[in-house]
């Protein structure tokens, strides 16, 4: 009986033992020096093989260990980065790049013409129909003479220079998948998943220009993005791309807001397959139903920018804003088409939403809210991101979607190729003949002005011919602590670390 | 012995069943792994070719013995999204979640006990009727939110922990133990509030009993008849419950893992169930399975040692 008080005692003690030692250590603040810690809302769920890498996510990240032969700047101009110069010839079929000499990989090893063509033949060889990069199945062969490396087409392709930002990679990489080695600004130093993924300064770095300022840059995964707020006052996270308006607006003197544009063709997306959106009446009908301005205003306090077809304004001379007068709300003209259509009393559809988007739901809600004006009643289906992929993107068992699609490249084709009907993208199954013959004409015109004539007429036949609901591009918000400087937005998924620096 | 052997045999029947179920489940439910890594790149070439590698063609019940079969040798297999051997990417968290539920635990424990039989030895008390009160409050509220609570309290207003600056053990230990004090309070909380509640009115309802006038009757103080005689009979059910509280507490840390932004074994499961990553997803069930039952076994143990009348050979 004794031995049990005596149990029960002792318990207490070492509780009491234990309570005292917890309260004796209080916190570290991060160590002083240049180091920065950059919020994402997804950890880097992938591999970290440049050429096998799916995610958005991943890539502009991994933008910062990875040179390509070129590489794009902020306004969306190509520069050359692994080669000193490079050349393309008349008919568009031949591109000579002069590789820099001396410029080292992250373990050491030097960039040889052999690693250039290793990485460029990886990413030409065919699983199926097509290549790791889409548009390698142009490439018809590559070699190497002496300093020079040079690819050929099979067919002329004034664009290409885009596709050759490629990461460049040693051949003899035991792990690409686990231990990425590049030539870029920054090296991996470690990951820990779900909690960071830290990069280092790659001292050797051959472009001065170019070069990272700050030391380390640690990717942090924010678990909760509706007290992320918190996080960057108590200092947890100094800059966060892409953060809540409403979060946003929560922040002190000690933080700037940037505004930039996510870069993305946000539209009610819809499957031309599934009846009636067969008819371009009834799609018509939806265009001028829905209200761009009224989005806009509830999604993100009026801010971002009205698209009318599936380029956005980042691409410069391919983007028409005269487009988004195409379809002014208008009611009436609504009914009439839908009734026009054999559709006098509405009919019924789904919208497909992503669940974790939240500006996609409630860009759906609204535009539930505007069919429901022309008798049209719109459900709303919310599923996981996973499934979205499996069942709307690839099965294209879906009615209708609200999505941002993003480019991969800085092309018009990247944003434009999916609509060809035979295209192995064209999820919404948007069949057009004329487009397809546009299509095809601008990939094969030489000139430049003549290319962006056909792009145009690709962009005019989707918004006339109502392929989707066009609304925006995404405004697009950036929190940094006061503490750093130099903050630059690209037109394509890239959060570029080398450009920051510490505020004087 | 026999009713060690008797519970292990039944603790991996049961682990078996568990994993065997996920297995079905994930095959009921729409994603596919394949499309989640390769993303919108996929052509069907590719997902037929990544399918192949990964063996997703198989049947069901071939690819749920290949996998349990590699388990047993120890080869968790490589996660379909991190590429990383699953082993060391569990391996590395789970000090994280169990840090978390122990140390919640000990603070229900800590908080619990002497509140509950400080409250019954002072009947109507001020102290007794705020506690009444408060427990009924928090009670009511659950993990997730009394840690958001929580956090803009500690952390906003009397800044004693930085909001989401989460400290891994590896780096700084006293510094990731103090991180990890408000999580595990948050998780702690309420079972607290349910244990004193049960303490008490198991205290209460012995001070009645006979064997409490014969203690006194011999010459013992109140406090002698309390710890001496009373506390052991009242404890017992108390006891079952902080087993359920511990096991509630392990599966309760997922949330507030969230919550905290701790990268944790919650944190890595409810990824891995979005990314359809198998291998992920299995292992930890596992783990997590192991420990609920562990934690049971551990709970008849410490009944035995309590009170002789039971005894393991039951």
């Amino acid at each position: 009986m004794k031995k049990t008080t005596q149990k029960v005692l002792l318990l207490f003690a070492l509780i009491a033992v234990m309570s005292v030692a917890l309260c004796g250590c209080a916190g570290d603040k991060n160590e002083a020096g240049s180091s920065i810690t950059v919020g994402i809302p997804q950890d880097l769920e992938d591999s970290l093989d440049p050429h096998k890498v799916a995610a958005a996510g991943t890539r502009e990240v991994l933008f910062n260990i990875f040179d390509g032969l070129v590489k794009v700047d902020p306004n969306g101009d190509y520069y050359p980065a692994l080669c000193s110069k490079y050349e393309i010839s008349d008919d568009a079929l031949t591109y000579t790049f002069t590789l820099r000499k001396g410029v080292k990989f992250h373990d050491g090893t030097l960039v040889t013409p052999e690693d250039v063509k290793y990485s460029i033949d990886r990413c030409s060889v065919a699983v199926g129909d097509a290549p790791l990069v889409a548009a390698y199945s142009n490439v018809k062969s590559t070699s190497i003479d002496d300093d020079k490396f040079i690819v050929t087409l099979n067919e002329p392709d004034t664009e290409f220079l885009a596709y050759m930002t490629t990461a460049i990679i040693p051949e003899d990489n035991p792990e690409p998948d686990t231990n990425p080695i590049g030539a870029g600004p920054y090296k991996f130093e470690s990951r820990s998943p779900q909690e960071n993924f830290v990069i280092k300064k790659f001292d050797d770095y051959y472009d001065d220009e170019h070069e990272a300022h700050i030391e380390t840059v640690i990717f942090k995964v924010v678990g909760n993005m509706d007290t992320v707020a918190m996080e960057l006052q108590s200092g947890a996270i100094d800059l966060l791309p892409r953060i809540p308006l409403s979060q946003a607006e929560l922040l002190d003197d000690n933080f700037t807001v940037l505004e930039g544009t996510m870069n993305l063709v946000q539209a009610l997306y819809l499957n031309n397959a599934f009846k009636p959106f067969d008819d371009p009446r009834v799609r018509q009908a939806l265009c001028y139903a829905a209200d761009p301005a009224e989005v806009m205003q509830f999604v993100s306090d009026g801010k971002g920018t009205e698209i009318g077809s599936s380029v956005f304004p980042a691409f410069g001379k391919y983007y028409m804003s005269e487009l988004n007068d195409t379809y002014n709300t208008d009611i009436e003209k609504a009914k009439a088409l839908l009734a026009d259509a054999g559709y006098p009393d509405g009919f019924e559809f789904d919208i497909t939403v992503p669940s974790n988007y939240t500006q996609h739901v409630e860009t759906a809600q609204v535009l539930a809210d505007e069919f429901a004006k022309i008798g049209v009643k719109a459900n709303i289906k919310l599923i996981e991101w996973d499934s979205w992929l499996s069942d709307v993107y690839s099965k294209r068992q879906f009615e209708s979607t609200v999505i941002g699609v993003d480019a991969s490249s800085l092309t018009a084709a990247s944003l434009l190729q999916r609509f060809v009907s035979t295209d192995s993208k064209n999820f919404i199954n948007y069949n057009n003949a004329d487009y397809d013959v546009a299509f095809a004409n601008a990939r094969a015109a030489l000139n430049d002005a003549e290319k962006t004539k056909y792009y145009k007429e690709c962009e005019r036949i989707l918004s006339e011919d109502a392929a989707n609901v066009y609304i925006q591009d995404l405004p697009e918000f950036v929190a940094i602590n006061n503490k750093y400087t130099g903050y630059e937005f690209y037109p394509l998924y890239i959060q570029d670390m080398a450009k920051l620096r510490l505020a004087e | 012995m026999r009713y060690a052997l008797k519970k292990f045999v039944t603790m991996v029947i049961t682990i078996i069943m568990v994993t065997l179920f996920v297995f079905l489940a994930f095959n009921l439910i729409s994603g596919d792994p394949v499309i989640s890594i390769l993303g919108t790149d996929a052509t069907p070439e590719r997902v037929e070719a990544l399918r192949r590698e990964l063996h997703l063609d198989d049947p069901v019940i071939l690819r749920y013995f290949r996998w349990f079969f590699n388990f047993m040798r120890g080869d968790m297999g490589v996660s379909y999204s991190y590429k990383i051997n699953v082993r060391s990417m569990i391996l590395e968290k789970v000090p994280v979640t169990a840090t978390m539920a122990i140390m919640a635990f000990f603070l229900m424990i800590i908080i619990a006990i002497p509140l509950g039989i400080h409250t019954s030895k002072h009947q109507g008390s001020a102290l007794d009727r705020t506690v009444i009160i408060l427990n009924q409050i928090i009670m009511s509220i659950p993990p997730f939110f009394s840690g958001i609570l929580l956090t803009f309290i500690f952390g906003r207003v009397l800044k004693l922990f930085t909001p989401g600056g989460y400290v891994s053990y590896q780096k700084d230990f006293g510094s990731f133990l103090w991180y990890m004090f408000f999580p595990s309070l948050a998780i702690a909380l309420p079972k607290a509030t349910m244990a004193i509640k049960l303490l008490r009115g198991s205290l209460i309802s012995e001070y009645n009993m006979d064997y409490v006038r014969t203690a006194y009757s011999k010459g013992n103080s109140t406090n002698g008849v309390l710890y001496g005689h009373m506390l052991k009979n009242a404890i017992l059910p108390v006891i079952t419950f902080l087993g359920m509280a511990l096991t509630d507490m392990i599966a309760g840390s997922i949330i507030v893992e969230q919550v905290f932004s701790i990268p944790g074994l919650g944190r890595i499961l409810l990824t891995s169930i979005s990314n359809r990553d198998y291998p992920v997803v299995l292992a930890i069930i596992v783990i997590i399975s192991a420990m609920v039952l562990l934690v049971n076994m551990l709970i008849d143990i410490i009944y035995s040692l309590i009170d002789p009348r039971i005894s393991f050979e039951e």
